[in-house]
């Protein structure tokens, strides 16, 4: 067992600034910063607030802050860390409601924009779709299925932190797939969204911010300059979705 | 070619950055470097004058002009659609005002070779 100064950006239920709390904590060095924070509220301080689900980095809920980077808590283990004192704040570029709980309002809310569900004409259609293991679906898009839209891209994103209306990595991500998607018929107002002045692709600065960050690993960079590449010819685009052929985006 | 107008304004962007530095290392090499006169250090206004006469320099350089007022320009722009919080009304007007001063200065910079 190691002690830790564990370091937590407080605020009260208002989501206004209390400063920066400091609490000694001994843990082992494969516990993790979530195990750290039940620690500290089962006892040192019972008021600490956090967010947290299936602990197993499935669920995205418990994305903080974690030594200036972007992580999930239940992931992070401290020892890895390298390092005595570990510093816990909540996500940026979204609304803090309590210590370490923000809201992920404003992330649904660019969600909602690019229409995440399947827009499919033949939703009455008794015939199973079919995705051709060549589809470009099938072939480009396996790692970024795996979203859990945890937020952690979207606070990791330089242009996020500076314009409001900027859609956010997991978003055009998920645009990328339903693009992608031969089942879905909505790839004209998703590029219509998408192509958007001041909160579409043209904003990203290829920064990796997201990529780095990204607790699943999915190149989100990769799927912003494909689709940017890919909107020089959108016809060839929506031709070849409908082909299952992929070159589209290559 | 695509019906969507920003990435035409995207792909300028890379295309003229790429030719910036073609033209960038091509006026550095000339202008500083390799010129047969600074080579003899004798470089006068008539030597000068008589390059620019030649009207591939002349295309040469006002395609310099143009590039890197598109480039320079354009980049401003973005520069003020990633950071400013303007409404998408007054984000026209500056890319109208960016367009205009682009326009100004090409035809400004193009006439100083008509008094050659």
């Amino acid at each position: 067992m190691n002690t830790y100064q564990v370091r937590i950006v407080r605020s009260d239920e208002k989501g206004v600034s209390r400063g920066v709390e400091t609490f000694s904590v001994a843990l082992a060095d494969r516990m993790t910063v979530l195990d750290a924070l039940f620690s500290i509220q089962a006892n040192q301080d019972p008021s600490l607030s956090f967010r947290c689900a299936c602990r197993v980095g499935m669920c995205g809920t418990c994305a903080m802050t974690i030594n200036a980077v972007p992580r999930l808590a239940c992931k992070t283990q401290v020892g890895r860390l390298d390092s005595p004192s570990v510093t816990i704040a909540p996500l940026p570029n979204l609304p803090v409601v309590k210590d370490l709980v923000i809201s992920l309002e404003p992330f649904f809310e660019q969600w909602k924009k690019i229409k995440p569900a399947l827009h499919s004409e033949a939703r009455d259609s008794n015939e199973l779709a079919r995705i051709p293991a060549g589809s470009p679906y099938a072939r480009e898009t396996p790692r970024k299925r795996d979203c859990i839209t945890c937020g952690i891209c979207y606070a990791a994103c330089g242009v996020k932190a500076t314009s409001g209306e900027y859609l956010g990595p997991a978003a055009i991500n998920k645009a990328f797939l339903r693009i992608l998607d031969p089942r879905d018929d909505a790839t004209e107002e998703r590029l219509d969204v998408i192509n958007g002045e001041r909160a579409g692709i043209w904003r990203c600065h290829t920064q990796f911010g997201c990529t780095a960050a990204c607790p699943k690993k999915i190149d989100l960079t990769d799927t912003l300059v494909r689709l940017k590449r890919a909107m020089l010819f959108p016809s060839k685009l929506k031709k070849l979705k409908k082909k299952g052929v992929s070159k589209a985006v290559s | 070619m695509s019906e969507y107008r920003n990435v035409i304004w995207w792909y300028t962007q890379r295309v003229t950055g790429a030719l910036l530095i073609v033209f960038l290392v091509a006026h550095f090499w000339v202008e500083h470097f390799m010129s047969k006169e600074l080579l003899r250090g004798d470089l006068t206004y008539e030597a000068i004058l008589s390059r620019i006469s030649n009207p591939l320099w002349q295309a040469i350089d006002i395609g310099f002009l143009l590039v890197a007022l598109v480039h320079g320009l354009n980049g401003l722009r973005n520069i003020v659609l990633d950071y400013s919080r303007v409404s998408p009304r007054t984000a026209q007007m500056i890319t109208a005002v960016l367009i205009a001063a682009g326009a100004l200065w090409s035809w400004w910079g193009i006439q100083a070779f008509r008094n050659l």
